[in-house]
């Protein structure tokens, strides 16, 4: 083994040092044949090919033959066939050529050496076609290693040679412009046909061109013309974006990244051009545009819509009273602060001023949108009443109000009790338009509940559960279903979903109902520990008196 | 960090503009900009070993070679190459075909073609690059390498990456590029992490980009390409 690696290494050195006669004669073709190994066929081919007096020999043929019967490949095949066209056999070096050329069609070394063949039988047509499949998969060849610069120079050549055949074209018109030659690349995109399969391709190219030369009214109409054909074509709004920034127009800069991140919050591209158009504009770098008020505003949405919130509630602010604008302000600053759950501050923005009056009832349903989730039921209910009177169809207060007057219905009764059929309206108006939403199926229940609808309140917690939505309430009420249904372990499941749900702090509902039920079905070890919180919380609740005395007799 | 805490160790601007370049990762993983190693050697040896299989310094110093000689960038300029030698109906097949029996390769190349305006030559080598700094911080504070041998990885890529790209709005590009063409996760938790914590280093005042802003300091020598 020793012997034989040694002999190997010896073999590398003469190979890396062109040392071709003594190669040549350190391996003969009785050890070759006798070892088969692919590189010392390669060695030896390669060294006889150098010698003068070998290159063209039989014995380098014989050679050639056998190592491509061993190992079909790539280098033993050009081998072959470039010595059948050393020794003149061109038909021969075809055929091999045309079969080989079945498994790898583009492979630019096949077609340069199919043109040389043809170049010696002089059939002009062929060798015409050879060298333009030659200069074609050259070229991609030479793409796909990035190299641009010569893949250029080989579409180049089948540009002049077939101008009409576009897919060249494009690819040569590509590599001009990753080689920066970007009035090149408009001429070459204008030789291609309106009517072509990939003149949008071509669109695409001489736009980019025509920012990147600083022509950006061309830019404008070739991206125009893009979205005109695909409104929401990435590479157009990317121009257009880059034309705002070039023409400091920095606002709809941030418009355009706003309109790519509405499609594709991911992007990169427009993430990072938005905070550094924001930055700019902060750090008062913007130079060409005067804004007006009402264009604060509308930056401000896009500020706060892309997290720069600070600098948005910073342009809403300054606008004062005496503007305008201001309601416009204070309203998107609301919905700002409903958005971050900052309630106080959103009713803050929306109180009733001198300057702004409660007239306006669109404030009615963003101040009952607050105090709903404030848990301010009754004045919720009455701003929702307020925008319902002016909007009725206003979908959203319909359900605030029903909601609010739910939520409230254990301080007050009454308004359920009279409104009842138009709360269940309302509600249902609301879950036809948001079918999503499973809030409102769980008011639904609630209302079925008060109502004494028993039967109607499994299916609509159901729907709630459906669209992702739980509560404690819910899963109270539909262990009292199960339970008067006789399905006490149901029952037990859903009295534990409720108590667990209302985590924070004790349910008493919840507690009592399952500690009742513990206690029913002998359970009394467990029913202890909700005994002994009901007892902490609440103990002159004569329901939990009564438990406590059936416990003891329980366990005595 | 209040400035009085800041670089407690007293480390070259240099380094601490070396450091920037793991900062998107430091960020996103909720530790210090001014220190060469983490907290928790544990914690980091257990990254290492699940998310690089590396255990000991020698397969770090094997991880740091293949992103030396070719990383993520070799297998994107592959692809990119391999997309911009293709007609347009010859992407849509291909899509298509990827669509439906290889969801990753699909996803390779769909990033690709989102970005085909985007990409230049300089392609996704931030993300390298910043994996490399990352990586050589990690195992500092492993114990799998002493600080002295990560400065000098540290420092190497950042005189690299001062010759490759001019400010951090460029390296963040193509830092995030290659981490969506190269992990998938674009609009999930751990996309806008990244790219949250991305947002957080180009805008705070405090963070180690805003603070050491110049790709023109430090290297006197001039550059070849």
């Amino acid at each position: 083994m020793q012997i034989h690696d040694e002999f190997s290494q010896n073999l590398d050195i003469l190979y890396h040092s062109n040392q071709w006669n003594a190669l040549d004669e350190a391996l003969s073709e009785t050890t070759l044949r006798k070892a088969q190994n692919r590189d010392w066929y390669a060695y030896k081919m390669v060294a006889m090919s150098n010698l003068e007096s070998r290159k063209t020999s039989d014995e380098l043929f014989i050679l050639a033959k056998e190592a491509l019967s061993f190992w079909p490949e790539r280098f033993f095949f050009c081998f072959l066939v470039d010595m059948h066209i050393a020794r003149g056999q061109y038909e021969e070096a075809l055929a091999l050529l045309n079969s080989w050329g079945e498994n790898d069609p583009e492979n630019p070394d096949i077609q340069g050496r199919l043109f040389e063949c043809y170049k010696n039988l002089n059939d002009q047509n062929s060798q015409l076609r050879a060298l333009f499949h030659f200069h074609f998969f050259t070229g991609k060849a030479q793409l796909n290693g990035l190299n641009f610069a010569a893949a250029s120079e080989s579409f180049e050549q089948c540009h002049k040679m077939a101008p009409d055949f576009e897919p060249a074209t494009l690819l040569y018109a590509q590599c001009l412009f990753y080689g920066k030659k970007f009035s090149q690349v408009l001429k070459v995109c204008q030789s291609i046909a309106a009517t072509s399969q990939i003149k949008a391709a071509a669109d695409e190219l001489a736009m980019l061109a025509a920012v990147r030369e600083g022509n950006l009214a061309l830019g404008k109409d070739l991206a125009k013309s893009v979205l005109a054909q695909d409104s929401g074509n990435l590479v157009a709004l990317r121009s257009l974006l880059r034309i705002a920034e070039a023409e400091g127009d920095l606002l709809n800069g941030i418009y355009m990244c706003q309109k790519i991140l509405d499609e594709h919050s991911f992007d990169v591209a427009a993430n990072l051009k938005l905070i550094q158009l924001t930055k700019a504009l902060i750090e008062g770098r913007h130079t060409t545009i005067a804004f007006t008020e009402e264009q604060k505003v509308s930056l401000a949405e896009l500020l706060l819509r892309s997290g720069h919130y600070a600098a948005g509630t910073d342009l809403l602010e300054a606008i004062t009273p005496d503007s305008a604008n201001y309601v416009g302000a204070r309203e998107t600053l609301a919905k700002h602060h409903i958005a971050q759950r900052n309630y106080e501050e959103a009713l803050a923005c929306l109180a009733p001023t001198e300057h702004l009056p409660r007239q306006w009832n669109y404030f009615s349903a963003l101040a009952a949108e607050c105090l709903y989730k404030l848990e301010r039921y009754t004045q919720a209910a009455a701003e929702a009443r307020r925008d319902l009177a002016e909007n009725p169809h206003h979908l959203r207060s319909g359900f605030l109000l029903s909601a609010s007057l739910l939520q409230n219905y254990h301080n007050d009764r009454q308004p359920v009790l009279d409104e009842w059929e138009e709360i269940q309206h309302l509600l249902t108006d609301y879950c036809e338009d948001n079918p999503d939403d499973g809030a409102p199926y769980l008011h639904l229940a609630h209302l079925a509940h008060i109502l004494g609808n028993a039967q109607q309140i499994h299916e609509l917690i159901t729907q709630a559960r459906i669209r992702g939505h739980r509560s404690p309430f819910a899963s109270l009420l539909m262990g009292r279903h199960h339970l008067a249904c006789g399905n006490k372990e149901e029952a037990l499941d859903e009295f534990n979903d409720a108590v667990n749900l209302c985590s924070q702090f004790p349910y008493y509902s919840a507690l009592i109902a399952r500690a009742e039920l513990l206690m029913d079905m002998g359970k009394t070890e467990m029913a202890e520990n909700d005994l002994r919180v009901l007892l902490q919380h609440w103990p002159k609740d004569p329901r939990v008196i009564t438990l406590r005395d059936a416990h003891s007799m329980g366990t005595t | 960090m209040d400035d009085t805490s800041y670089n407690p160790f007293q480390y070259t601007d240099e380094q601490l503009w070396s450091l920037g370049l793991s900062a998107i990762s430091v960020a996103a993983n909720g530790e210090r900009h001014d220190i060469l190693k983490h907290r928790d050697p544990e914690e980091y040896r257990k990254v290492l070993a699940s998310w690089w299989d590396i255990y000991n310094a020698d397969q770090y110093r094997e991880t740091l070679d293949w992103l030396r000689k070719g990383g993520g960038r070799e297998v994107f300029d592959r692809d990119w190459g391999h997309l911009l030698a293709l007609s347009p109906e010859q992407i849509t097949r291909l899509m298509e075909h990827y669509k439906a029996n290889n969801p990753q390769q699909h996803h390779r190349f769909r990033i690709i073609y989102h970005y085909r305006d985007v990409i230049d030559q300089v392609g996704i080598a931030a993300w390298d690059i910043g994996r490399a700094t990352f990586l050589a911080r990690m195992a500092a504070t492993s114990g799998y390498i002493d600080e002295e041998e990560a400065w000098e990885t540290v420092m190497a890529y950042g005189t690299m990456a001062r010759r490759i790209f001019s400010n951090w709005f460029q390296f963040a590009h193509s830092y995030l590029i290659g981490r969506q063409y190269s992990l998938k996760n674009l609009n999930d938790a751990s996309g806008i992490k990244y790219l949250n914590a991305t947002k957080f280093l180009l805008t705070d005042p405090e963070s180690p980009w805003c603070r050491h802003p110049d790709f023109s300091a430090f290297d006197h020598s001039p550059i070849s390409h």
